[in-house]
């Protein structure tokens, strides 16, 4: 079976200010309509955070509208879809029972949907498990039963669930009981998996506390296609995949290729991935070197610049942005970059009346304050003191 | 500070009782409030303030502003606040000043503002003072740098960037309270004021010591020092000669004296010399006086004797005469005691007759007393016997109606019970309706189905006689087209396949061909949706048809099986009916009635019991009531007996005793009067016999004692005169003419000594001027008296020049010496001025660099602060960078806006991607609520530092996130959840609905009609 695997396209979201909607509809209408048509995959997987806010901009909800219509009507493919962290689940799943008949199949719950497809070799189940935080998850799941000691009636108790972790080692049995059993079994799911690597465009799944799951959860499944994490990357060797945003979102995926997955599985349930490469109409892309030299070009790409002159130069922005229509960030090299420690300096807090009127007489008269004048301040500070 | 937990009533829009556990929003440190516009979201704020400090968390709202308008009019307006402060959990509770209707009369009574303190399980601080003093000591900020640094209300922290310096320095102020440094500032400016005094006094000082020394600088002073030391030298010259002179005049006169005073001592010593011998004569009668005592003292031992003897004597006579007085009167005493036991004999007969009558009174008393008794007890038993009779008949009674009850009890049983037998016996009949209905219902629908079966074979009938009736009439067409076919084959001379004829003289037509439409027999089967066959030419087909027979026939069959199936069926079920077949509605009606004795029989069986249980209880009544009649027969008898027993007794007593008798009482008492007379008759005769013997005896003692003191007497009286008569022997003797005259010489020997002792001295007091006559006349002999007036008055003229002198040359000395120590007090006080002077220049040089005038404007607070502003900037950077891309950075601007006006606190905006910087005014909306968020986190930050460093546990930011786009947006919420690191509670207060979606732990806030209610959702 072959299956294109994609995730994370944040529609809507902006960077540095600017709409990233013409880039978007660049390439998922170009692109990414090319390697359907050319690849032919029996479905397409898009792993959660379509949209980057839970209520997006309207063209945004209309750029996805016509991307999945060419997919599904025009070009035949089946789309299995999530939400993720980014998305409303419960806006996102409108009409996914109407949809599941057409060929466009949401996971409306987070306690999994699956969907049998064939290929020559068989029946495939295809787990598709929307995201929830885990205090959703604890609402959704079934309440465990406990036989009362005593009574031997059974008292159903209200879920806890204390991270991501502990809501995946929940969450699998039931993802599995959903498939047939001795069938081959894709699961779509949104979730931070440890041992991946972030970038600084994820927005973090719990405060304090990682919110990683550790990759043994997802046991049992032949191919995992996994969202949230923004750089292409595989785990358990190419078991699990992050198909990575088709689209850089922030400084540091400024050299990364992005790409798009296409999964090939085999009738024993063996996995062979193939990344094919997304070219973005306007790269993001970090330039470096003095203002003179940034003035003589021009760019429409997305930049964060780096200006390596010794001293910031007044209205460096405005006239670099007369050359470069699309500045992210602009860093002076040389300049030191304030201290993100939390702690305030000691030395300010201890310092006495005394020393602080010698330090105002050295800054006022540029001169330390004379010996004699020193018990007449000791006077007025002791006098003061008492109110 | 945390808060834990928040509950309000008539508070602000809240009329009812809210309660807001903070708890509840569990892991989430990061909640929305959120509600529509006026629901009351900002008074969640209110009220944390009121309930910590009693003002609301803007200055617009008045603390007397907060009662509800919904709140039930006697109720009170209250806060209460649950929160961990200082590691330890603590309550507050405030109430406002509120109108109370009065609980008597009408109208209302204003009841003042309330507020506790209390840990749980303390005791509470409930004075304004002293709860404002703890507050202040747990969180370590007043309300308005809590207004400023926990809750950061409506547009108010923007005010912050944006103020004028001035007004920005007192916001600081009250923040990091540095009105300490003001007072540093105020204590200088109250030092050079003092030394300023100080030298104005310094300075009148010197101008009065130089007006005293009369010159203008102390340089003149000293110039007249010379002339004042040359007149001393001068006076003291003059007053060492003039001491000379008086010494002279002394001696001469010292001299003069000195003869003059030998002179007089000699005519003095003459003079007391004549004195002394003119005293002579007295001295001799002294002489004799003293020798006529000293003879009288050896007389002395004689007069003593005669004296005491003549005492002795008149002692003795006194103690005789008292003796025989005492004598008589005893005497008289005996002879009365002796009258008095004349009667003795009479009176004691008197008294054993009396005892005898007591006796027998007392006899007689008790025999009334014992009948009396019997008599009462008689009555009394016969009180008991009536008593137990009434309760014998009572007895009867209980077991009479025991007893009907008993039997009224078994009959219920019974009837009871035989309802219930019937239950099974109606059970069985109501199983037995029910088959029939049963049967009933299947013989019915056996009949439906007969019906139906009949139709159907009647219909299979008519089926199958059609298909007969069709195949043989294809069979005679085919037959028919058959010998048409033959007949179309046939040609003249062959023979016919049939016959063999040669002829055909009428061959058979084709049968189809009278027909307009020739009906293919295969249509006689239903239609199959194959494709069609060829049609054949005119060739009818009987297969199909016998095909179609067949299943007509088959059909048929089945209908008549059906049919015969059908009927046994209702056979069968009429069979069980019986006949005749009951009717619907009468089994119905059956039923019925079998159900409700059904139902009757079933009520009795549960009766059952309890009639069970009533029948035992009648029993057990019954025979407790016939236990209690046996007992009361058998105490009625008793009774009876002692009743009879008693009245016997009484009667014995009664005839024993004699008639009119009194009572026993009256008896005993006439029994108890004559014993008393007898006792005192005779206890009167016991004392008179006492009286007697005791009189004899003082009569024999006083005789004895009278015989002694009379001999006695004589003896002292001899005696007595025996002394006398020795005593004028005596005094004969020692040359006395009697013995008053010897008493009269006696002199005490002190007396005796003083004369001798100045007898002597007179003598010699006389030997002495004598010698002193004879020295002092040696003396004077040849001097002549001397001029002595004169040279007193010369000696004292040149005294009195000396003394002069003298005076001149000290009022010289002390002019010089006024002069010197004026002269060195000048001198010191110009010193002093001029220390004065320099002083009061250091100290108004500091003055003026405190309040920074002359220079950058900054003075000493001002100064401190910015260092604290620098502080809160950097701070507020390090969340700044976070934001908008860390273009922005907030520094103090360096040179102040206008000139003269106080520069150091003005903030700026620096645009590090244009390295430009910018008034803070000039950011748009959403920058500047960045900006401003980032400098109220700073400034908390700093505070919290600065105030001792107690944990903030809790930060609160009301609205302004409207302003912000998408992205920005991301990021202010992502900075606030950064915050809530280290357990802080940060509540946001917003209705962008973007928030709603990122914030999963809310507090909603919904108006109702009678107010608001807060809720605490998490999803």
């Amino acid at each position: 079976m072959r299956l294109l695997h994609t995730a994370d396209w944040h529609l809507g979201r902006t960077l540095g200010g600017h709409s990233l909607h013409q880039d978007q509809e660049f390439l998922f209408a170009g692109q990414f309509l090319e390697m359907v048509r050319d690849t032919k995959p029996d479905a397409v997987l898009i792993a959660g955070d379509i949209f980057d806010r839970a209520v997006p901009p309207a063209d945004a909800v209309e750029l996805l509208d016509d991307i999945l219509h060419r997919l599904i009507v025009g070009l035949r493919t089946p789309v299995v879809l999530i939400p993720g962290n980014h998305d409303d689940a419960r806006r996102l799943a409108f009409g996914a029972r109407l949809l599941a008949g057409g060929g466009l199949h949401i996971a409306d719950s987070p306690l999994g949907r699956a969907w049998t497809f064939h290929d020559a070799h068989g029946p495939v189940s295809i787990v598709a498990s929307g995201y929830a935080s885990p205090l959703l998850l604890a609402q959704k799941l079934p309440a465990e039963h406990h036989a009362t000691p005593g009574t031997g009636a059974d008292q159903p108790s209200p879920r806890v669930v204390a991270d991501h972790d502990q809501g995946m080692a929940l969450l699998a049995p039931l993802l599995h009981a959903l498939c047939t059993p001795n069938q081959r079994r894709v699961l779509v799911a949104h979730a931070f998996v440890a041992g991946g690597s972030e970038t600084e465009s994820e927005r973090g799944l719990s405060v304090g506390g990682t919110g990683q799951i550790s990759a043994a959860r997802f046991a049992g499944f032949h191919y995992v296609a996994l969202g949230h994490l923004h750089r292409p990357q595989s785990l358990a060797e190419g078991r699990l995949r992050y198909a990575g945003s088709p689209l850089a979102y922030s400084t540091s995926e400024a050299n990364q290729q992005k790409s798009v997955t296409l999964v090939e599985l085999d009738a024993q349930g063996g996995v062979t991935t193939q990344e094919l490469p997304l070219t973005p109409l306007h790269p993001l892309r970090i330039l470096r070197g003095d203002l003179a030299t940034l003035l003589a070009a021009t760019s429409q790409d997305y930049l964060a610049l780096e200006l390596t002159d010794p001293l910031p130069i007044a209205e460096a922005q405005r006239r670099l942005a007369q050359n470069y229509p699309r500045i992210i960030g602009l860093r002076w090299v040389a300049e030191a970059l304030p201290s993100t420690a939390t702690a305030l300096p000691a030395a300010a807090r201890a310092a006495s009346p005394l020393q602080q009127f010698e330090a105002f007489h050295q800054a006022m008269r540029g001169a330390p304050l004379p010996p004699e004048a020193r018990p007449v301040v000791t006077a007025a500070l002791t006098s003061a003191e008492q109110p | 500070m945390r808060p834990l937990k928040l509950t309000m009533e008539g508070f602000g829009p809240y009329a009812a009782r809210q309660e807001l556990d903070f708890a509840d929003l569990a892991p989430h440190r990061l909640f929305l409030i959120c509600g529509p516009t006026g629901a009351g979201k900002t008074t969640l704020l209110d009220a944390i303030c009121f309930a910590l400090f009693g003002e609301s968390s803007g200055a617009e709202r008045q603390a007397t502003h907060l009662r509800s308008l919904h709140a039930t009019p006697d109720r009170p307006t209250e806060v209460t606040l649950e929160f961990h402060a200082a590691g330890q959990t603590w309550l507050i509770r405030r109430s406002p000043a509120w109108d109370r209707p009065k609980q008597r009369g009408t109208g209302t009574t204003t009841e003042g503002a309330k507020q506790a303190l209390w840990q749980p399980g303390g005791t509470p601080l409930e004075k304004d003072k002293e709860v404002a003093a703890r507050i202040h000591e747990l969180l370590g900020l007043s309300a308005a740098e809590f207004r400023q640094v926990v809750l950061l209300p409506q547009g108010r922290f923007r005010e912050l960037l944006v103020a004028k310096p001035e007004a920005r320095q007192d916001i600081l102020r009250t923040l990091f309270r540095t009105a300490f440094y003001a007072r540093v500032q105020q204590a200088l400016k109250d030092d050079a004021a003092a030394a300023r005094q100080a030298r104005r006094d310094a300075e009148f000082l010197l101008a009065a010591l130089l007006a005293r020394a009369g010159a203008s600088s102390a340089e003149t002073a000293a110039e007249t020092r010379p002339a004042l030391a040359a007149a001393l030298a001068a006076a003291e010259a003059a007053a060492r000669t003039a001491t000379t002179a008086e010494a002279t005049a002394r001696a001469a006169e010292t001299l003069a004296r000195d003869t003059a005073r030998r002179l007089t001592a000699a005519a003095d010593a003459a003079a007391a010399l004549a004195a002394h011998q003119a005293a002579a004569p007295a001295r001799e009668a002294e002489r004799q006086r003293l020798a006529a005592a000293r003879r009288a003292d050896q007389l002395r031992g004689a007069l003593q004797a005669a004296e005491a003897a003549a005492s002795q004597a008149t002692t003795a006579a006194a103690e005789a005469t008292l003796a025989a007085s005492r004598l008589a009167a005893a005497r008289t005493r005996l002879a009365a005691a002796e009258a008095a036991l004349a009667e003795a004999p009479s009176q004691e007969a008197e008294a054993a007759r009396l005892r005898a009558a007591a006796q027998r009174l007392e006899a007689q008393a008790q025999q009334v007393a014992a009948a009396e008794a019997a008599t009462a007890a008689a009555a009394e038993a016969m009180r008991k016997a009536g008593a137990a009779t009434d309760a014998r008949v009572k007895a009867e009674d209980t077991a009479r109606t025991a007893q009907q009850a008993l039997t009224a009890a078994l009959a219920a049983q019974t009837t009871t019970r035989e309802a219930a037998a019937q239950a099974p016996r109606h059970r069985l009949e109501r199983d037995q309706a029910r088959a029939r209905w049963s049967d009933l219902a299947a013989w019915e629908k056996a009949g439906r189905r007969l019906t139906a079966a009949e139709q159907a074979r009647a219909s299979a009938e008519a089926g199958l006689s059609a298909a007969r009736q069709a195949l043989a009439e294809a069979r005679a067409a085919l037959l028919a087209d058959q010998a048409a076919h033959l007949a179309l084959h046939l040609a003249d001379g062959a023979p016919c396949p049939v016959c063999g004829s040669p002829d055909h003289p009428a061959p058979a037509q084709p049968h189809h061909a009278s027909q307009a439409q020739p009906q293919h027999p295969s249509q006689a089967q239903p239609q199959h949706p194959s494709p069609a066959q060829p049609h054949q030419a005119a060739t009818p087909d009987p297969a199909p048809l016998e095909a179609a027979l067949e299943a007509a026939r088959t059909a048929h069959a089945a209908a008549e099986t059906e049919a015969q199936l059908a009927a046994a069926q209702r056979a069968d079920s009429a069979a069980r009916l019986g006949s005749p077949i009951p009717e619907k509605p009468a089994l119905e009606a059956e039923g019925k009635a079998i159900a409700a004795a059904l139902a009757q029989a079933e009520q009795a069986a549960a009766a059952l019991p309890a009639r069970d249980a009533a029948a035992a209880a009648a029993q057990t009544a019954l025979d407790r009531a016939a236990t209690a009649l046996a007992a009361a027969t058998a105490a009625e008898a008793q009774a009876a007996q002692t009743r009879a027993a008693a009245a016997a007794t009484r009667d014995t007593l009664a005839q024993a005793l004699p008639a009119d008798l009194p009572p026993a009482a009256t008896l005993r008492q006439q029994a108890a009067t004559a014993t008393a007379q007898a006792t005192r008759l005779e206890s009167a005769l016991r004392q008179a016999r006492e009286e007697r013997a005791q009189a004899e005896g003082e009569a024999r003692e006083r005789t004895a004692t009278q015989t002694n003191t009379a001999a006695h007497a004589a003896a002292a009286a001899e005696a007595a005169t025996a002394a006398a008569t020795a005593l004028a022997a005596a005094c004969t003797a020692a040359g006395f003419p009697g013995a008053e005259a010897a008493r009269a010489a006696l002199l005490p020997p002190a007396a005796q000594d003083a004369l001798a002792a100045a007898l002597a001295a007179h003598d010699t007091a006389l030997a002495a001027a004598q010698a002193t006559a004879t020295r002092t006349a040696e003396d004077a002999a040849g001097l002549t008296p001397p001029d002595l007036p004169a040279l007193a008055a010369a000696l004292a003229t040149a005294t009195q020049a000396r003394t002069a002198a003298e005076r001149d040359a000290t009022l010289a000395a002390a002019a010089l010496r006024t002069h010197d120590a004026l002269l060195t007090e000048i001198a010191t006080a110009a010193a002093t001025h001029t220390a004065a002077e320099a002083a009061l220049a250091l100290r108004d040089d500091l003055v003026a660099l405190a309040e920074g005038r002359g220079g950058s404007g900054l003075d000493f607070e001002g100064f401190v602060l910015s260092g604290l502003l620098d502080e809160a900037l950097a701070a507020a950077n390090r969340h700044l960078s976070g934001m908008l891309a860390g273009r922005y950075a907030l520094q103090r601007r360096q040179e102040p806006i206008r000139r003269n006006a106080a520069a150091g606190l003005d903030i700026e905006v620096q645009d590090r991607w244009n390295a430009q910087p910018r008034p803070a005014a000039t950011l748009s909306g959403g920058e500047g609520f960045c900006a401003s968020l980032a400098m109220a986190l700073g400034l908390a930050e700093t505070v919290a530092a600065h105030a001792g460093a107690r944990q903030l546990g809790a930060l609160f930011v009301d609205e302004g996130f409207g302003t912000l786009d998408a992205e920005t947006l991301d990021t202010a919420v992502a900075v606030l959840e950064s915050l809530q690191a280290g357990d802080r509670l940060v509540g946001v207060i917003s209705h962008v609905a973007e928030l709603r979606e990122r914030l999963p732990a809310r507090i909603e806030v919904s108006a109702g009609r009678g107010g608001s209610t807060a809720s605490i959702i998490t999803e």
